[in-house]
């Protein structure tokens, strides 16, 4: 079972939503809303990943937060969000990343092809799900 | 951030930007006539000459924003861009006014060397889209209705829809109840966030909208004061309505100020400034978090 690559087990971009990086906190926040797997990635014109913009990061901007939520709302989310995620190639073995993923503590990784444009997303759980059936 | 490049070719080069010198545009809130906008046009010339200071005249065409429509609102967009070519010329200097309707836009932007858009309507697509596609630069006028930060969506809309990126913003004053304005100045920080120059537009922020039942009011008092403060807040350039007798104005006379006041004014606003482009040289950019 371990012996898959990312590709096989990878949530395909058509899946989940991404936003762009002159988007908003406001738009950052609805995306993560609709992922259901706790973060968004923010790509350029180009679908290569810039940021990733986490259900943490929001909670941590709100505790912090003394402007008028309106204004908050309209921030860039560029300002907010972590720069320069690590990424995964689609062809990597699971283990690899999965000792990657544990190794930097990151639950989330974006999948890039050969281009470095986004083509999906792998979370810790879908390799957790991998484990499990090769017991 | 944005540095702005208006005029140029046949009229002198302004730049309005980071770090530059403070460039101040001025005239008449709306064009009564030729022989008197060239007039006040001149007269402002020499003044920004003796302060050192770059000038672009302004003068309004057709004021759709008057609070009667029996209120003089100008001489029409075909004389009045006939005047401003011809002030243009006799001048070098660039010229802006604004415009009411998208449909004005394409021969506002043959004469005018920056196009404004009137606060009311600065959020409305098809105003922001005929000034983008003018190709001009442009001056944004915060609506008195709008917090700064929104006004990012203005620009978007001219960037994403014409790749038209000349864009200033100003400050004009914000709604404080009724018939009131007040400058809230943390919009000059918030605004300069967009990348874009911001301008301070002194005279609007001293209206009372209306105020006077078919006219508005104003308290030309606190232009000094309040110019000094924008200029201390920073900002890269600096509008007044000027008139050699507001009071007799066809237009805005509770707001328009005396020309024999700007010189002063003038004067104070651009030691500011330098000192501020000094701070901001020796001290770096604002970091508190």
């Amino acid at each position: 079972m371990l012996n898959k690559t990312i590709l096989e087990i990878m949530i395909p971009l058509k899946d989940f939503q991404t936003i762009k990086n002159d988007d908003y906190f406001h738009d950052a926040v609805e995306a993560l809303d609709g992922n259901h797997w706790g973060g968004v990635f923010i790509v350029n014109k180009d679908n290569h990943a810039n940021g990733i913009f986490t259900d943490g990061d929001a909670r941590r901007v709100l505790l912090k937060n003394q402007n008028p939520l309106a204004q908050l709302n309209a921030t860039e989310i560029t300002k907010y969000m972590t720069k320069d995620p690590k990424v995964v190639l689609h062809s990597e073995m699971i283990l690899d990343v999965f000792k990657m993923m544990n190794e930097s503590g990151i639950l989330v990784v974006p999948v890039v092809d050969e281009e470095k444009k986004i083509i999906g997303l792998v979370h810790i759980q879908h390799i957790a799900k991998e484990f499990l059936k090769s017991l | 951030m944005k540095t702005l490049v208006i005029g140029g070719k046949d009229v002198e080069e302004v730049k309005i930007g980071k770090g530059l010198p403070l460039v101040f545009i001025g005239g008449p809130c709306v064009i009564e006539s030729e022989d008197h906008a060239l007039f006040l046009g001149e007269e402002i010339k020499k003044v920004c000459e003796r302060v050192g200071i770059a000038y672009i005249f302004k003068g309004c065409y057709d004021k759709d924003c008057r609070s009667s429509i029996q209120s003089f609102h100008g001489l029409g967009i075909e004389k009045g861009l006939g005047i401003l070519s011809s002030i243009r010329k006799k001048l070098g200097v660039p010229v802006t006014t604004d415009f009411s309707i998208p449909e004005w836009a394409p021969a506002t932007g043959e004469v005018a060397d920056l196009v404004q858009i009137p606060a009311f309507l600065c959020r409305q697509t098809q105003m922001l889209l005929a000034a983008g596609r003018t190709q001009k630069p442009i001056n944004i006028k915060k609506g008195q209705y709008m917090s700064p930060w929104n006004m990012r969506n203005s620009i978007k809309k001219i960037i994403e829809g014409t790749g038209n990126d000349q864009i200033m913003l100003s400050e004009r004053g914000t709604f404080f109840g009724y018939n009131m304005l007040i400058n809230d100045y943390r919009s000059l920080p918030i605004m300069r966030q967009t990348g874009h120059p911001v301008c301070y537009d002194a005279t609007h922020s001293i209206q009372l909208p209306t105020s006077q039942g078919s006219i508005s009011g104003g308290q030309r008092e606190f232009v000094p004061s309040l110019t000094r403060a924008a200029a201390a807040s920073g900002i890269q350039s600096l509008f007044m309505e000027v008139h050699d007798n507001p009071d007799k104005a066809l237009s805005d006379p509770a707001t328009q100020i005396n020309i024999k006041y700007i010189e002063t004014i003038l004067k104070q606003a651009k030691r500011i400034h330098d000192l501020a482009l000094e701070l901001s040289e020796e001290h770096g950019e604002d970091n508190v978090e």
